[in-house]
């Protein structure tokens, strides 16, 4: 099947619209949806790197570096929907703390998998205790 | 990718496989993301079940945005 690209102008009830008029806007469009996609990631990623900070399945200072980097993020993305004329400058300063703490994190899990403390998951064995 | 609409879609339809790899890269990304945050999701669900469905979520609206971004900008 060939790829189709209509190049010509649409015409509308409003009038006729440009396709690079169409295009300036889902690009503009798009630059919003990524602040927000951004954001949930940001807020994704603290509450997993906090389950895993309660758990200890993987080391503290592995957690404690994932949980100050989704911080950073989730706040820097969005300090760029109020000052989008700095987003390069959040960007740059962003970026660092959470691929470090990914990729190790990722590789982490990858060779050593979560850390199970004598065969028994901890909190189940505490609510365990707990209830009885 | 830069220039304007006509310039852009020139470039695509000189290099209509190229195009076409970018799309098949950004739905293996999309699923890949999928599987990270439902693998995580059943990893982390002993701990705190609500708070692990909560980061799924999150993470899965995400995958969605950023794959709904990338497609928008090429």
């Amino acid at each position: 099947m060939r790829l189709h690209l209509y190049t010509s102008a649409l015409t509308t009830e409003a009038g006729t619209v440009t396709a690079q008029a169409l295009t300036d806007l889902v690009r503009s469009i798009a630059g919003a949806t990524e602040n927000v996609g951004g954001i949930a990631f940001g807020i994704a990623l603290l509450l997993f790197f906090f389950l895993f900070f309660k758990s200890r399945y993987i080391p503290r200072i592995l957690s404690e570096l994932g949980l100050f980097a989704s911080v950073v993020w989730t706040a820097l993305y969005f300090a760029s929907l109020i000052f989008p004329e700095k987003r390069a400058v959040f960007l740059y300063m962003c970026f660092p703390p959470m691929g470090l703490a990914g990729v190790i994190t990722g590789f982490w899990l990858m060779l050593f998998g979560i850390k199970n403390q004598g065969g028994d998951d901890p909190i189940r064995v505490s609510s365990e205790v707990a209830a009885y | 990718m830069s220039g304007t609409f006509a310039e852009k879609a020139s470039m695509i339809a000189a290099s209509e496989r190229l195009y076409r790899v970018g799309l098949f890269v950004v739905v293996i990304g999309f699923l890949n993301a999928v599987l990270l945050y439902f693998a995580l999701h059943v990893t982390l669900k002993r701990v705190n079940n609500f708070l692990g469905q909560l980061a799924m979520i999150f993470g899965l609206l995400d995958a969605g945005l950023a794959a709904w971004y990338r497609c928008a900008v090429s």
